[in-house]
């Protein structure tokens, strides 16, 4: 490891050393109306044939010997403009890009770079701005970023009601959600059926399911990294809708012209108040969720500026009085952008995160209180070097502090009948540093290659219970030892090289390949079929061994047609060592010695990915098709033979269309068809007492019937005339309202969720198989929207 | 505990929103034939039976295959072997009570030369019922569940739990004679979040009953292996249909084959230490 690292700092010198002579020309790509940093825009070298890419923050950096260039600015939606600049010495160039339909007709629009799906370096990687995110109809008429994830290949869900998704066969526990650099653990309200990311907050997100650079580790799978809007810094402005289920409001601006602006968006749910209509049962009951995204973004000079933002979603659940559900996130963050010298752009991010969950019975005998939760504390620093434009050298350092809170219970009120019981807490240090490099090696062929380097610690203040022998039970447990706060109990570390290739043969085609190795030091512990969010995340510990994966993967991209259709083809095949999955039977509740139902085994999954884009044109959309497998084999499970996961899907294809059809009306539809997933039929059953019993001996030996849905929508836009609001008042000229109708499951089909079997309530002798549909009927939704 | 298995049927509840269940056609394979014991020994004053039978095809709904003609005996940590008598097909009969502090062991030889043996199951302390009463409930009487407006009464005991932690209990209720025995009839728990507490008002079966019932409430004192077992047994059969659904996996009981383990037996040989306690319902 020592060898390597100093291998690539002589690289790093070495570069450094060449470009003594060179001049840096920097600065940020921003929207000329916001003031938002572009995320990815191009910037481009005419006389070099090469440039650069605007970072997370919109900021670009280009070294080359001093002279005269013709450079172009680019991103796609926006109007390109080429510069003629001399370059003497280094030179600080800020661009502000316009919208092209604000231009007049007579303007080409040189969209240079749309083949970036060609030309780029990353495979297994899939980004969407928010416009993208928009035009796809959903649920309810609301935007949903979590939903329309699961339309691209290699992304899928264990179906409606289940919380997360799983990428390329791994579990929901293995993507790395990151909200503008916080790690979020839950991604879902509502089991699953909205996502924590409030649309019109989002500024840009990017799904990485394969090649995943060294910038990133802890989860085996994906990488979700979620971008929020800086705030409008140039005036006051905002969004809202209202529609069946929740409403949603955000505002920005700046709180001081070009230096410093705010954004908040907030959410809520209401759907309790409908509830009643389709079941009378659920009168007087809560089923609700709501969250705010608050931020703050102050540029104190060109070289510092700093950004505090604050997430908090809580969603609540309560059933009478019988029974109440809640869980909820809380992040704080603040960010520090600093320029050392025009080459070097730093981040540092400091995170504190509570994600607490818990449930119980409020009242009675019965009373009790269960409650759950995670907190964490991360700090990191990430440095970006350009060195020339060749080169852009990534590299930093990550520390986090978890404390895990696996369930506390105590009984409430004076009535209640239970004693409190804890489940000890666990305490762990994650560290992490990586350095990697994205070289073009000659005009065709580039490569990212580098290293990360990960360490976990899980630490006192704890009892840990010795067992005899290798069968961890309640019954071989022999002793116990005491560790003091902050004690070492365990600890792990590892490598975890990266690497991506690509070969461009023209600018319409090309193979890219790659490599990442994963570590997981946190693993999600669940023995019910979707997720619940009360769910136990486990660290490695002196029982558990972290989890790691390997991946490979190979892709062609070609476009067609002068960019306009763009598609692609790629097989991956991960390898996994450590998984955890539980004992048949296992109680996993409130269980102090949790290690004792916990059994780990190896995984492996493989797919082909198919994609075909239109991306221009009234019509635009992608039809994409997976065909994966994925499986798990644990020594006690299913007699040791490969089974297939919870989640694992033969078939996945997904069509999904947008029309416009003129300024007014603009249409969407998406079809998706799903292998049924694996769930455990009974191969026979019995009596015992007098109930008819199944009797199962595989897992996961059958599946469901196949899924399939389609849903539409329609946006009205409405035209902007003079007219009154609400009979009184002018309509405000900035306003620019539109309606989205839309169907989820447009021909009602009962897609089954599951099958379970029961005896018949009246013939206790017979049993029969029934069919769980989520959904069985069409849902149609309807949103007003306004931005302004 | 019943606190949340209760929760989590609730929670399913919450998907009848929109959500539907409906009956299929399916097919199903026979799998392999498998013995199921059923059997229980108490301090109670009475006979007790062993039942054997086999499984049957999933969606065969006539009775159970009996095994029958098999040599069946209970022994006990002393040492002395009871041979127990076929009665009726398949149904074997151990005279008179078991002992308080004795454990006891099921050995089953088939018609066909498979040897089956249960674990040592003890046979613990009861622990007693001080009181039984009945009175006027808050609640209403549940047309789904099978009550009708004469129900208004609910029945409750009195009881203590004794300290130490370790401890697993079942509770049986009889109506008018007949054992109220489905999948949700089925009561088992822990001491864990109640050790060494008095239990007043305690309603063991949250059901209504009208005058002039009468209510008989069995409280077992079980072992560890036998409320695992019950604990399974009604997650498989009532726990279903919803998406947070344990999923399945066997139910071995704690009957084993002598010569090859992967052919266990299903089903529970058991020893309970009881105690009981009855009402009629509506008469002072």
């Amino acid at each position: 490891m020592k060898f390597k690292l100093l291998a690539l700092t002589c690289l790093l010198l070495s570069l450094s050393a060449f470009s003594q002579s060179k001049v840096t020309l920097s600065g940020y790509i921003r929207d000329a109306s916001s003031g938002e940093g572009l995320i990815g825009a191009t910037v481009y070298v005419d006389e070099i044939k090469s440039g650069t890419v605007t970072n997370t923050y919109g900021y670009y950096s280009v070294s080359i010997k001093p002279g005269t260039y013709n450079v172009t600015f680019n991103f796609l939606g926006f109007a390109a403009q080429t510069k003629t600049i001399e370059l003497t010495e280094d030179l600080k160039m800020d661009i502000e890009m316009t919208g092209d339909e604000k231009l007049l007709q007579t303007v080409e629009v040189v969209a240079e770079k749309e083949n970036k799906n060609v030309t780029n370096l990353e495979t297994g990687v899939e980004r969407m701005d928010a416009k993208k995110i928009k035009e796809i109809p959903q649920f309810m008429g609301e935007v949903d970023i979590i939903r329309s994830i699961q339309l691209l290949p290699g992304v899928s869900t264990v179906g409606e009601g289940a919380t997360g998704f799983n990428v390329r066969g791994g579990n929901i526990d293995q993507n790395l959600i990151l909200l503008d650099e916080a790690t979020v653990f839950n991604s879902s309200h509502l089991f699953g059926f909205f996502s924590i990311f409030n649309a019109d907050a989002v500024k840009d997100l990017t799904l990485y399911k394969g090649g995943v650079p060294a910038r990133y580790g802890g989860r085996l799978s994906s990488v979700l990294d979620v971008r929020q809007n800086e705030g409008n810094i140039k005036k006051f402005g905002g969004t809202a809708g209202i529609g069946l289920v929740s409403s949603r409001l955000m505002l920005e601006g700046p709180i001081i012209k070009d230096k410093m602006s705010f954004m908040i968006a907030g959410r809520r749910s209401y759907g309790d108040i409908f509830a009643p209509i389709f079941n009378e049962d659920l009168r007087g009951d809560q089923l609700f969720f709501y969250d705010l995204n608050a931020k703050v973004n102050y540029k104190i000079d060109d070289n510092n500026r700093i950004f505090a933002s604050g997430y908090f979603g809580k969603d609540k659940f309560k059933f009478g009085d019988d029974f109440a559900f809640s869980w909820g996130n809380t992040t704080a963050t603040l960010r520090w952008n600093h320029l050392f010298g025009p080459k070097l752009f730093s981040n540092f991010t400091a995170v504190y995160s509570d994600y607490d969950y818990s449930l119980g019975v409020p009242t009675g005998v019965n009373a009790f209180n269960w409650e759950a939760g995670i907190q964490n504390t991360n700090l990191k620093a990430d440095f970006t070097y350009f060195p020339n434009p060749r080169n852009t050298v990534q590299f930093g350092v990550n520390g986090t502090l978890y404390k895990f809170s696996p369930g506390m219970a105590e009984g409430i009120g004076s009535e209640s009948i239970f004693n409190l019981i804890e489940v000890q807490e666990q305490n762990a240090t994650e560290l992490a540093a990586y350095i990697s490099n994205k070289q073009q090696i000659t005009d065709q062929f580039s490569l990212e290659y580098g290293v990360r380097y990960s360490h976990f610690i899980n630490t006192g203040k704890r009892n840990v219970y010795l067992y005899d022998g290798d069968v961890r039970s309640d019954e071989n447990l022999t002793d116990t030892v005491s560790y003091g706060s902050g004690e070492r109990i365990a600890d792990f570390g590892g490598l975890e090289p990266r690497l991506a290739l690509n070969y461009t043969f023209s600018p319409r085609a090309s193979v890219k390949a790659s490599y990442n190795r994963m570590r997981q030091y946190v693993q999600l512990v669940s023995n019910t079929t979707a997720a619940t969010p009360v769910d136990i995340w486990m660290p490695a510990g002196e029982y558990i061994d972290p989890a790691i994966a390997d991946q490979v993967s190979l892709g062609y991209f070609r476009n067609f047609k002068d960019n306009i259709y763009q598609a692609s083809i790629e097989v991956y095949y991960k390898d996994y060592q450590n998984l955890l999955d539980y004992k048949n039977n296992a109680e996993l509740l409130l269980n102090d010695n949790l290690e004792t139902e916990l059994l780990q085994g190896k995984g492996r999954a493989y797919g082909l990915e198919l994609q075909i884009e239109k991306v221009k044109g009234q019509l635009t959309g992608w039809i994409s098709y997976t065909l994966s497998r994925s499986e798990l084999q644990v020594d006690e499970i299913n007699l040791g033979e490969y089974y297939p996961s919870n989640y694992d899907k033969t078939h996945d294809i997904t069509v999904v269309a947008n029309y416009k059809l003129n300024e007014k009306w603009s249409f969407g539809g998406n079809f998706t068809y799903m292998t049924g997933r694996p769930i455990t039929y009974p191969d026979s059953r019995y009596v015992y007492e007098g109930i008819a019993v199944p009797n199962y001996t595989n897992r996961n030996g059958a599946r469901t019937p196949d899924y399939h849905r389609l849903d539409f929508s329609a946006t009205l836009v409405s035209q902007k005339k003079p007219d009154k609001v609400f009979f009184f008042f002018d309509r405000p000229e900035v306003w620019e309202s539109s309606w989205t109708f839309s169907l989820y499951n447009a021909y009602g089909r009962r897609n089954p969720y599951s099958v379970f079997f029961r005896q018949d309530e009246d013939n206790p002798a017979q049993t029969d198989a029934y069919r769980l549909s989520i959904f069985g009927s069409i849902i149609p939704g309807v949103t007003w929207n306004l931005k302004f | 505990m019943k606190a949340l298995n209760k929760i989590l049927v609730l929670a399913l509840a919450v998907f009848t929103l929109a959500s539907c269940q409906d009956k299929i056609d399916l097919d199903l394979p026979e799998g392999e034939k498998f013995l199921v014991v059923e059997g229980w020994i108490t301090n109670e004053e009475r006979d007790h039976t062993v039942k054997l039978t086999f499984t049957q095809q999933y969606f065969d709904a006539t009775e159970p295959d009996p095994a029958t003609g098999a040599s069946v005996i209970i022994r006990d940590d002393e040492g002395t072997e009871t041979e127990l008598m076929e009665t009726t097909p398949g149904v074997y009969t151990y005279p008179g009570p078991g002992e308080v502090g004795k454990s006891y062991q099921l050995e089953t030889l088939l018609e066909d030369g498979t040897r089956y043996v249960s674990d040592w199951e003890l046979l613990r302390e009861p622990v007693p019922i001080f009181s039984i009463e009945w009175r006027l409930s808050e609640d209403e009487p549940n047309p789904d569940n099978d009550e009708n407006p004469d129900d208004i009464y609910e029945v409750i005991i009195n009881t203590q739990e004794p300290a130490g932690m370790g401890d697993y209990y079942q509770w049986r209720s009889f109506l008018n004679g007949e054992e109220q025995r489905d999948p949700f009839d089925i009561f088992v728990t822990t001491d864990e979040f109640v050790d060494g507490n008095p239990i007043p008002e305690f309603n063991v079966t949250d059901e209504l009953y009208s005058e002039p019932d009468t209510v008989k409430i069995v409280q077992e004192r079980i072992s560890r292996a036998a409320y695992e077992f019950y604990t399974e047994l009604q997650s498989q059969t009532a726990f279903v249909g919803g998406p947070f659904d344990t999923p399945p996996a066997p139910l071995r009981g704690n009957v084993r084959n002598v010569a090859d383990d992967s052919k266990y037996a299903l089903g529970f040989f058991g020893a309970a230490g009881v105690d009981h306690a009855t009402t009629i319902v509506g008469v002072e």
